[in-house]
């Protein structure tokens, strides 16, 4: 709770400090904030101490966990955008308070537990993404991005709150534990409501993460996007529908999980393969990363699928390794900075910026999940999980993995290249000291972090 | 049937029916008096239900704000009859069928569903406002004070997606 | 306000008013002499020949301040519950109201240091 204030009053304190014009004191303000609100996260955690009781909202074990990465990755999105956000020093304060208000959201969608706190969170989290989306106003393509993440999103809002409507018709409560519960003790003989309402919360979340069927936004969303706004949609976005996501149906809803575990199985398979088929003839990079991130929500609803008490943290090192990937390879592409943002640019950047260059190799290697990188880690920790209990389903997995190297390694061999003779060599980029911590954290944690989550 | 439940059904579908205009009506500012003759039936069900707070939030914030926003967004996008785009018939057959197929759907589980007792809340019919305020105010007053970032969000993004840059004007 | 009857009399009221401007306007058009001629059926404006269009492309800073107006006028309505408990809710729920009112003075404060309801040329 403590987190969720200071995370705001940060919020609210970047807004109007950036009326000073001086965009490091902003920058500043927003870092303390974040790193105040892990702190008091994880203090509270440990000594169980909070000054404010709701019962709406716990933040245990889960919610800590999660939580602290979605700060962890705030702080380097906001990092690695302040360079292009000083560009505008009028916005910068916005920009940040609005990614600063969206965490809180993704933090209330971590500790809910009632309806009505994850509906705030889910709001909270969705609208200032929606402005972030349309943030470029200079380019059609980012207020086409913002339009249509906000039409189907409140759409799939919309769904979702018709849903929770027809669970309360059926259990007549909001309250996670007393829905378990009434799903527990009505063994067999459910109101049909129940189960209306949790097909509809789980298109919804579908929608939310971006899986297929309800995947159709996120190639144009990610593409028309600021790059920053790509790299928090894809890391604490997706971190907080996946934590919601977790926490309702891994929990409320498992009692009926052999109602929706063998849809979402199929919706699982459907979306490894749209993603990873599609990413194949990609062109554009933000295009690719968001296909690819079909395909790693593809894996990562494993975890939800199988039930098994590690399936938390077996999602949350998934989520762990892939933001990391994400971010570092999004810190590069602000890096290269092409107008097009093609593939293309990458070609022959170890030669320009040997480390920059080295930083999207060990990213994209992650992606693909090559073994001593962090990547591999997530994946073998949900593959091995799922294995026993579902392994057609793992072996499509793994070959779905398979043309993801595919692709990865084609961007790889890209990057380490030659440029053509005959083309006009580009220059070296200039790499920001602040994008230049983000790269070597990103790239310590993809080197060493895998070997934490095994131990 | 009592009368409360003939006014119900009367009121169900002329909403229904109502949203049906809103929908199938050619014309965009039609649409648009549909719908707000939509929110005022909406209106009437929920005094039915006894919820006079929500019903007269639902006429003041929805038929009353949130439309004059519905005529401006209509008057921003300049819509003129031979620019509209049209849905093909592929389109339009797919979508009756998905939406049929939801009707079936919704219809088949409400008619062998359980309905559960009516809860204390809804027995008592004594001034729900009153009831609202209690529980706003004290049991839900974290939520009540969180939805206030929402609202900051949305008046920064406001100000961020609507306002002119200076650049432009000079 | 106990049952859907009490609303009996507000039904009554509503049908009357609505049945007046209805009824007023169906005999206006029987009553009224009936004259066409071109002019007679052009749109009127001032006498002056009409141009163009009714229906341009409206300034976005009109949308503004509605959307900002949508939001203060959400505010308002959660004062109405309070005010209707403002006894039995004490000090607390005066407290809660003001925090409340803060954080929009807040916005408030941004959206004018925005100038955002300023009418820029």
């Amino acid at each position: 709770m403590v987190a969720l204030i200071v995370i705001f009053i940060s919020g609210l304190l970047s807004l109007f400090l950036a009326f000073a014009k001086k965009p490091w004191l902003v920058l500043l303000t927003a870092s303390a904030g974040l790193i105040a609100g892990g702190i008091s996260l994880f203090t509270q955690f440990y000594y169980q101490y909070d000054f404010i009781h709701y019962e709406g909202l716990k933040f245990d074990g889960f919610a800590v966990a999660f939580g602290l990465i979605a700060i962890l990755f705030t702080l380097l999105v906001v990092l690695t955008g302040y360079s292009s956000f000083k560009d505008k020093p009028q916005h910068t304060g916005d920009y940040i308070a609005l990614l600063l208000f969206s965490l809180t959201g993704a933090l209330c969608m971590l500790s809910f537990t009632d309806m009505f706190m994850f509906f705030l969170g889910l709001e909270i989290l969705s609208i200032p993404i929606y402005v972030m989306a349309g943030s470029n106003k200079d380019d059609v393509r980012s207020s086409e991005a913002s339009l249509k993440y906000f039409m189907t999103g409140a759409f799939a809002t919309g769904v979702l709150l018709f849903g929770i409507a027809w669970i309360y018709g059926g259990t007549a409560s909001f309250k996670l534990d007393e829905i378990t519960a009434f799903i527990y003790n009505a063994e067999g003989t459910h109101s049909s409501l129940i189960y209306i309402g949790l097909l509809m919360i789980l298109s919804a979340f579908l929608f939310k993460v971006g899986a297929a069927p309800f995947h159709f936004w996120s190639p144009d969303v990610y593409d028309g996007s600021p790059h920053i706004v790509t790299g928090f949609m894809a890391a604490v976005v997706k971190l907080g529908a996946f934590g919601a996501f977790m926490k309702i149906f891994s929990v409320t809803f498992a009692g009926l999980h052999d109602f929706w575990a063998p849809a979402l199985s199929v919706l699982a398979i459907l979306t490894m393969f749209v993603g990873n088929l599609s990413a194949l003839k990609q062109i554009r990079f933000k295009r690719l990363l968001a296909y690819s991130s079909i395909t790693h929500v593809g894996y990562a609803l494993l975890t939800i699928i199988v039930q098994s008490p590690d399936s938390a943290f077996n999602l949350w090192a998934y989520i762990f390794s892939y933001g990391f990937s994400t971010i570092g390879l999004i810190t590069v592409a602000i890096i290269i900075h092409d107008e097009e943002d093609r593939i293309e640019a990458f070609r022959g950047l170890v030669r320009r910026n040997p480390f920059t260059g080295f930083v999207a190799i060990l990213g994209l290697l992650s992606l693909a999940g090559v073994p001593p990188l962090m990547g591999f880690f997530g994946k073998f920790l949900v593959f091995s999980e799922a294995i026993t209990q579902y392994p057609w389903l793992v072996a499509i997995a793994i070959i779905n993995s398979g043309i993801g190297i595919f692709y990865y390694l084609r961007m790889v061999i890209l990057v380490l290249q030659k440029e053509d003779d005959d083309k006009p060599k580009t220059p070296r980029h200039k790499v920001p000291v602040l994008q230049m911590i983000v790269l070597a954290i990103c790239a310590l944690a993809l080197l060493f972090g895998g070997n934490m989550l095994i131990f | 049937m009592s009368s409360l439940e003939i006014i119900a059904t009367v009121l169900g579908g002329l909403t229904i029916g109502s949203a049906l205009m809103v929908v199938l009506s050619p014309h965009p500012v039609r649409s648009v008096l549909y719908l707000i003759l939509t929110f005022f039936l909406i209106s009437g069900n929920y005094i039915l239900m006894n919820a006079q707070f929500i019903a007269v939030v639902n006429i003041i914030v929805y038929a009353g704000a949130i439309m004059v926003l519905f005529l401006f967004v209509l008057m921003l996008l300049n819509l003129s009859k031979d620019n509209e785009p049209k849905s093909s018939i592929k389109m339009k057959i797919a979508a009756t069928f998905a939406g049929g197929a939801l009707l079936t759907v919704l219809i088949a589980a409400l008619k062998d569903s359980v309905i559960l007792p009516k809860t204390e809340m809804l027995e008592n019919q004594q001034g729900m406002v009153e009831n609202l305020g209690q529980l706003l105010f004290t049991k839900y007053v974290l939520p009540f004070e969180m939805s206030s970032i929402l609202f900051i969000a949305a008046m920064v993004g406001a100000v961020l997606l609507a306002k002119r840059e200076k650049q432009i004007i000079e | 306000m106990s049952s859907a009857q009490d609303y009996l009399p507000l039904v009554i009221q509503g049908v009357v008013a609505l049945g007046f401007v209805v009824s007023v306007l169906i005999v206006t058009h029987l009553l009224g002499p009936r004259v066409h001629s071109k002019k007679k059926d052009s749109n009127f404006e001032c006498g002056i020949e009409s141009e163009g269009n009714a229906r341009f492309p409206v300034s976005v800073r009109y949308f503004l301040t509605a959307i900002l107006f949508v939001l203060f006028d959400v505010e308002v309505i959660f004062f109405y519950p309070y005010a209707v408990n403002f006894k039995a809710l004490e000090l607390e729920g005066l407290l809660a109201v003001i925090l409340f009112v803060a954080f929009f003075l807040i916005g408030f404060l941004y959206v004018l240091k925005k100038g955002a309801l300023e009418w820029e040329k």
